[in-house]
């Protein structure tokens, strides 16, 4: 019975140590930037899992250090342990209570819950027609036009492709692919998509802070499936504005579209 | 009845009558009668097809050619005599090579096929660590520096995943101590199908060098998962990619019909299914998961082998491009349990042996495998979440969170086992302590995956790259690491240094850790999967990825070395090194040809030690198990 308490009072100390540790972490987001609503509800469920996840992780090794150190035979010994059972019901079946407990949990919070939260913020957008993108992919190239105000493939001054964003608003991508499959990521709005030729696909994001690539690599539109040759950089530069200058940037984009046709 | 099978394979050998040497070297006539049927059937199609620019190759040409250049092989290494002949109604003149020819050379020995398996599967690895460890150079720094392209880069990620995954982790244990060992386990003196046994070793050598042919080609850049349309567009060594892991495939699919067909007919006296040993169990039950779908995975090729060759257009545009990647994974996933089993029995064995103590709860551990094996095809979509309708997610997170139920048992067995055992830490115990943990690391980080919201944050990135090495190379390397440790001293009758054994582990395990575990954090930082370069924000942290993976590099170098000089001057063992108690250490080291001077007689289980009682019986119901001695409740008495 002592191993048991010793090992117990190990396992609770560490686990506690590691989930204070844990804390620190978590404050210092794991996600490195999360600029979304949707980045958001990912790294809550990230964060939940750690913490669910630490106790498991501590138990298994504290008790792989804990058997080392204690049950390690001396040198000179090579006899058989003289504690010898093949079977203890009551560690097996706690062991599978804990683990079809921890599982079903799992499945119904974060993650069904979770996905419930992706599609109430998307059934937010649909219901108050928010702003719409459409984004085609190609070999090796991301376009993006703006069918409510009438602006196609949009670029910035230098001529590059790039997406501009309402902080604050729920945006509706239609993704369409002309040749392979493409993965559609803005890592600091944290969530992908890909993108399949032949279907069409939607994914929703709500950016909510103003911020752009020049200041935060991770507010970047990025392939995530390999795509051949130019997968690497297959990437756009993006900018959430705040409404007043993105309806200014709208305008000066009409006039560009106007004059240039 | 077992007996005597075994004994009608030998006793066939020794009639077929006129032996003779075939005038070439096995290998160099293997090469040589290749080579002609390539060339032939390569010309011939050229003929028909006249290409424009009066091209001396096309897909179709070295596809067709390379189908006459596997027979060719197959017939020059020794198939001639052995399958063709025999065939024709003329004896089987083939008269082994004796020494260390028999190693280049068709063999019909178990023990002399596992030794082939393990020394490719370690060249092998050995071939496609060195690709790694050129790909760690080049992500150094943000841009490309040692590939000279883009495509160079992704055709070393695609060749190095297609060997490590097809070429290294479902052969080395399954081709090499599946061979070796399960017919020494059961106290069987050879496979039921020795010739099948022989041509499926043959199989893998091609499979290797077609996949690092592909370059001539001009490589193929889809990674080892192969997605269309893209493989449809990839420069012309994807058709290597389908032939290569066709190859190979159906190497394993061989293996698989022996090894169930061994473990059932071929067992000794007393060897019951009860009392199987755990590693042949892993053993059977990832066979039966190979002959499941390896004949799937193969139709999937040879589909996506046309859509290039005809063009057919199965996963094109005008086809279904998510089919693919669904039947891509409908093999995949049970693919990593068909590499994950393996290593567990490995874990099993090697635990009870240096903890001194009798298997904890050896029943679930069984279930885990047989409940592993029936779900493994039904969370083949956690691949794809972001492929699909939001809705679909749920069942597949929900089979996914279930399979890790199973997976755990054999923690439960291991952690049981241990407990107020007497542990010796010798290398392979060493090393199976090492893969509990870092495959724990990789199920907890699973866990994540399996998450939908997490997964569409994290999927396609670094984090699943660390994700999967920590299970394979974590999980299945470190085991098949211990069981070199664990098994080479029988196989070679060398003892293998322990000094150099603990130091190599520990410089192993560190840079393991330290390379894979910060590839978490590259992940979430927004690196994204198989790119030459990357964005200069994530400089600073692939400078330390690579270092601490030429450190890893480097101690995998030196365990092979260690292993080397073991096996040229190591210390002389006796049969039982280990004081273990399964059958193959019944025999010397190595073994004599037939395996034991006699058929075993067992009469208790291999797991039994010091006063445990009686063993269980596994498959009689839990009422008549009563008889057990009430198992004292862990620790009850300390
Ligand atoms: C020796 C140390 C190793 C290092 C440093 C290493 C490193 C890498 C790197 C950098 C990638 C590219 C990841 C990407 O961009 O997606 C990769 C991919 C991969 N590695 Fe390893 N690796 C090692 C050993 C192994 C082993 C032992 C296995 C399996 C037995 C393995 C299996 C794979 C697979 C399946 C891929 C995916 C290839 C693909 O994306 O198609 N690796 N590895
Ligand atoms: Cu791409
Ligand atoms: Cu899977």
């Amino acid at each position: 019975m002592r191993h048991i308490w010793i090992f117990g009072a190990i396992w609770v100390v560490l686990t506690a140590i590691a989930e204070w540790a844990l804390s620190s972490y978590i404050a210092s987001d794991p996600f490195y930037s999360v600029e979304g609503v949707q980045a958001h509800i990912a790294l809550d469920a990230f964060d939940f899992l750690l913490r669910l996840v630490v106790p498991v992780g501590t138990f298994v090794t504290v008790f792989i250090l804990y058997s080392i150190l204690r049950f390690r035979a001396d040198r000179s010994s090579q006899q058989d342990s003289p504690h010898q059972f093949r079977y203890n019901p009551a560690f097996t079946w706690s062991w599978v209570g804990v683990s079809i407990a921890l599982n079903l949990l799992f499945v119904i919070h974060p993650g069904i819950t979770g996905l419930q939260q992706l599609w109430a913020s998307a059934a937010h957008a649909q219901a108050s027609s928010e702003v719409d993108v459409e984004v085609s992919a190609s070999q090796w190239e991301w376009q993006f036009s703006y069918p409510q105000y009438g602006l196609e493939d949009v670029v910035n001054q230098d001529g590059q492709d790039e997406l501009v964003l309402p902080e604050g608003k729920t945006v509706k991508f239609t993704l369409e692919s002309e040749d392979v499959v493409h993965g559609f990521w803005i890592p600091a709005l944290g969530q992908k998509k890909d993108v399949i030729p032949g279907m069409t696909r939607t994914i929703y994001f709500t950016p909510t802070v103003a911020d752009d690539t020049s200041h935060n690599p991770m507010m970047r539109v990025q392939c995530t499936v390999i795509c051949g040759a130019g997968h690497p950089y297959m990437e756009a530069d993006v900018r959430v504005l705040p409404q007043a200058q993105f309806d200014a940037w709208v305008q000066q984009q009409k006039k560009l579209s106007a004059s240039g046709s | 009845m077992a007996t005597e099978m075994g004994a009608q394979h030998t006793g066939e050998k020794e009639e077929s009558a006129p032996q003779h040497r075939p005038s070439l070297p096995p290998v160099l006539r293997g090469m040589v009668w290749g080579g002609i049927a390539f060339a032939l059937l390569n010309f011939f199609v050229i003929a028909i097809q006249r290409p424009e620019y009066g091209a001396l190759v096309s897909e179709v040409s070295v596809s067709v050619g390379m189908g006459g250049a596997l027979i060719g092989w197959l017939l020059g290494i020794g198939g001639y005599e052995t399958w063709l002949l025999p065939w024709f109604g003329r004896p089987a003149a083939w008269r082994e090579p004796e020494g260390w020819q028999r190693y280049f050379s068709f063999s019909t020995d178990h023990k002399v096929i596992g030794i082939q398996y393990l020394i490719t599967a370690t060249g092998t690895f050995l071939v496609a660590g060195m690709v790694a460890m050129a790909m760690r150079y080049n992500l150094m720094t943000p841009s490309l520096n040692l590939f000279p392209t883009s495509v160079a880069y992704e055709s070393a990620v695609s060749i190095h995943g297609t060997l490590m995954l097809f070429a290294v982790s479902v052969v080395a244990i399954v081709g090499g101590f599946g061979n070796y060992f399960v017919p020494l386990m059961i106290g069987a003196k050879d496979m039921v199908f020795p010739r099948l046994n022989g041509i499926s070793y043959w199989l893998i050598p091609f499979g290797v060098l077609t996949i690092l042919l592909s370059p001539l080609l001009g490589g193929f850049v889809t990674g080892w998962t192969g997605y269309e349309p893209l493989a449809a567009r990839s420069p012309s060594g994807q058709i290597f990619y389908y032939i290569g892991v066709f190859t190979l495939g159906l190497s394993s699919l061989l293996t698989a019909v022996n090894v169930i067909a061994t473990t059932v007919f071929l067992r000794a006296p007393g060897v019951t299914w009860g009392r199987l040993p755990m590693f042949v169990w892993a053993m059977l039950v990832t066979s039966l998961l190979n002959l499941y779908w390896v004949p799937s995975i193969g139709t999937t090729f040879i589909l996506g082998l046309l859509d290039r060759l005809v063009p057919t257009d199965f996963f094109g545009q005008g086809g279904l491009p998510l089919a693919w990647q669904s039947l891509f994974w409908l093999f995949g996933h049970p693919e990593v349990y068909i590499i994950m089993l393996p290593a567990w029995g490995i874990w099993l064995e090697v635990l009870p042996v240096f903890a001194r103590k009798t298997l904890f709860a050896q029943r679930w551990a069984l279930i885990g495998f047989i409940v592993i094996m029936l779900m493994s095809n039904l969370v083949w979509a956690h691949h794809m979440f972001t492929d699909m309708g939001n809705a679909e997610m749920i069942p597949f997170m929900l089979f996914t969170e279930l399979i890790s139920i199973p997976t755990g048992f054999m923690y439960l067995v291991a952690l049981g086992t241990m407990w107020r055992s007497r542990i010796r830490l010798t290398t392979p115990m060493i090393l199976v302590l090492m893969s509990l943990f870092n495959f724990l690391i990789g199920g907890l980080s699973g866990v994540f995956l399996a998450d939908g919201p997490v997964n569409l944050a994290v999927h396609d990135s670094y984090f699943v790259v660390a994700h999967f090495h920590y299970t394979i190379i974590g999980g299945m390397v470190f085991a098949w690491l211990a069981g070199m440790y664990y098994w080479l001293p029988k196989i070679t009758g060398h003892a293998i240094n322990e000094v150099w054994g603990k130091i190599n582990a520990v410089a192993i395990f560190i840079g393991f850790n330290a390379t894979f575990g910060q590839m978490f954090l590259a992940g979430m930082h927004g690196m994204n999967r198989r790119i030459a370069l990357y964005p200069a924000y994530l400089a600073h942290q692939n400078l330390w990825i690579s270092i601490s993976a030429f450190v890893l590099g480097a101690a995998f170098a030196s365990t092979m070395v260690n292993f080397g000089i073991a096996w040229v001057r190591g210390r002389q063992v006796g049969a039982n090194p280990w004081d273990a108690k399964t059958l193959e250490w019944k025999t010397a080291s190595p073994p004599p040809k037939e395996n034991f001077e006699e058929i075993p007689v067992v009469t208790e289980g291999f797991y039994g030690y010091g006063n445990a009682g009686a063993e269980p019986e596994i498959f009689v119901p839990r009422v008549a198990v009563a008889a057990d001695p009430p198992a004292p409740p862990t620790g009850v008495s300390g």
